[in-house]
């Protein structure tokens, strides 16, 4: 079955897929906010960076959903990566390598597009499965753009053949036509077998096992962004489980025991500090007796998992009013534990960008941050820190 | 046009491709390639295409020894595949290879992944096998059909 067909309509997916993965990967990146100082993890990104915007914090679910998509989508490609790969695969040993210089750059292409696509997918599952072997961040990130210099290239290469592809079947009369029926395309094709083998498998067949295939890793995965009943169905993801039970039980990133934080460490002489005009410290009595906010938002995770809780605290914008910083520019958070964090004022100014106390009416758990945790509309949950120990505020410029 | 084209990805490329080597390590990155290459091309590949000749093969035998069947080799192809791509997806989760550093983060242990990978593995080729079962039933019944008819 194989032929240019078959090929063609895997490449109509990925060529629709791709670039959704290209855009939302570069939109997590952004949503670092690597142009303030400390916060990019990839400092020589050079002209890659020029794209850079100022993170925004409207909608809250922004980066839920781009980064869900990214991480689930990318999964769900995987089958159909697989199949195209498959469908080409008599191609990728063609013996001479090429005939004309025309010939020899586009096999120079594949190479890219072929070692790309292997490099973002194993760098990206492997990040998400715990087992990163280089730096993910630099690794993803630049290799990204070499594989879509490859794609692009491909693509103008081959969307001509693409298209006279899929015109020369109809998609639908392929759907009704069994094993029986099944006979080689009838055209020239290096990509088609010279002696088949008789089929085993009709091209409706191989359809709906990588279709099937990929709606598997969907199920099998989405419930870790989507959260909910799904959650429980997410039996391949890092977070499927919440430790726990009532009000704090959701997925945990980074336990308390992990960064030898103890309760003796966040016990009554537990202080914030905030730093502006002036320097003060707060107990966590004193926070609580401040006018509290509730929102629901999410964390949401570079690695594709996110949940929605509803927590309760100070607005950051009230803490920095407190230290003179009526208009806060770009601000520091430290905490114990881990981070080191830069938010731009704009975050600190959201109306709903809080220093959570509580969430879903109890108290942060140690593992969720108590005492206190900064939760961000929109941002990345590695920028949302629990623990907090000190913020730094300076003014707008 | 083509070649203008060619350049400018060209250009991208190698200017990701120095930044890449540069910021992740030269000798990872280059180790990583060829194993993958070498993996992919020469180890993985072959195997599954023989295991599917084998496979295709043996059905072919089994249907010139009986009289109704239904061919069998794609009721174990999808299971085997879903099963194989889970596999390759999520291994490190499955055999445990970063338990200490998952604890840290979750708090919980891997040890139950390869139990999932096994269950949905289990449901996905009993479904196939129970699929399969109610082909070979319609069949044989079909067959004895004709037969009554025939005689």
């Amino acid at each position: 079955m194989r032929g240019p067909w078959l090929t063609s309509v895997f490449g109509l997916i990925l060529l629709i897929g791709i670039p959704i993965e290209f855009v939302t990967g570069l939109l997590s990146y952004a949503a670092y906010d690597p142009k303030l100082a400390g916060n990019d993890p990839n400092a020589a990104h050079g002209l890659f960076g020029l794209y850079l915007f100022n993170w925004i914090t409207k909608p809250s679910w922004l980066y839920r959903v781009t980064e869900g998509t990214h991480v689930i989508l990318g999964l769900v490609l995987v089958p159909v990566v697989l199949a195209k790969l498959w469908s080409v695969m008599p191609k990728l040993f063609q013996w001479p390598p090429w005939h004309s210089i025309a010939q020899l750059l586009e096999r120079i292409s594949l190479a890219l597009v072929v070692g790309g696509i292997v490099f973002e997918m194993s760098t990206g599952i492997l990040d998400i499965d715990y087992y990163g072997q280089i730096n993910f961040y630099s690794g993803h990130f630049y290799g990204a753009w070499a594989f879509m210099a490859g794609f692009a290239l491909h693509v103008g290469v081959k969307f001509g053949d693409m298209v006279r592809a899929l015109r020369s079947r109809s998609f639908r009369k392929e759907l009704r036509t069994g094993l029986a029926d099944t006979k080689p395309e009838p055209v020239e094709s290096s990509l088609i077998p010279q002696m088949p083998a008789d089929p085993t498998i009709s091209r409706r067949g191989i359809l709906a096992l990588i279709g099937g295939t990929s709606l598997a890793v969907l199920l099998l995965t989405a419930g870790e962004a989507i959260g909910g009943a799904m959650r429980e169905l997410a039996v391949f993801g890092t977070h499927y489980r919440s430790p726990d039970t009532g009000p704090n039980h959701f997925p945990v990133n980074h336990t308390a025991a992990s960064y030898g934080i103890t309760s003796t460490d966040v016990g009554p002489d537990w202080r914030l500090s905030l730093l502006g005009s002036h320097r003060l410290s707060l107990s966590r009595r004193q926070l609580l007796a401040m006018p509290q906010t509730t929102a629901d938002l999410p964390i949401a995770c570079t690695e594709g998992w996110s949940t929605q809780q509803r927590w309760t605290g100070v607005p950051l914008a009230d803490l920095a009013r407190l230290v003179g910083r009526d208009n806060p520019g770009p601000s520091q958070l430290k905490a114990l534990g881990y981070g080191n964090v830069i938010l731009a004022g704009s975050q600190i100014t959201a109306a709903d960008s809080l220093l959570a106390l509580r969430v879903n009416g109890a108290d942060l758990s140690l593992d969720h941050g108590y005492p206190a945790r900064v939760i961000v509309p929109s941002a990345p949950g590695t920028h949302q820190l629990k623990w907090m120990t000190e913020i730094v505020f300076t003014e707008e410029a | 046009m083509h070649l203008a084209g060619f350049m400018a990805c060209a250009a991208v490329a190698f200017y990701a491709l120095i930044k890449v080597l540069q910021e992740s390590g030269t000798k990872g990155i280059l180790f990583w390639f060829a194993v993958s290459v070498v993996a992919w091309d020469f180890i993985v590949w072959p195997a599954c295409a023989l295991v599917d000749l084998l496979a295709v093969r043996a059905q072919q035998r089994h249907q010139l020894s009986r009289r109704a069947v239904v061919p069998w080799i794609n009721y174990v192809r999808v299971p085997a595949v879903i099963s194989g791509v889970l596999l390759a997806l999520f291994f490190p989760l499955i055999f445990r290879l970063n338990n200490p550093y998952y604890e840290a983060s979750t708090g919980f242990n891997e040890n139950i992944y390869i139990v999932n990978w096994l269950v949905v593995t289990g449901v996905l080729f009993a479904g196939s096998a129970l699929a399969y079962l109610v082909r070979l039933g319609r069949a044989v019944r079909r067959d004895r059909a004709d037969h009554e008819r025939t005689r």
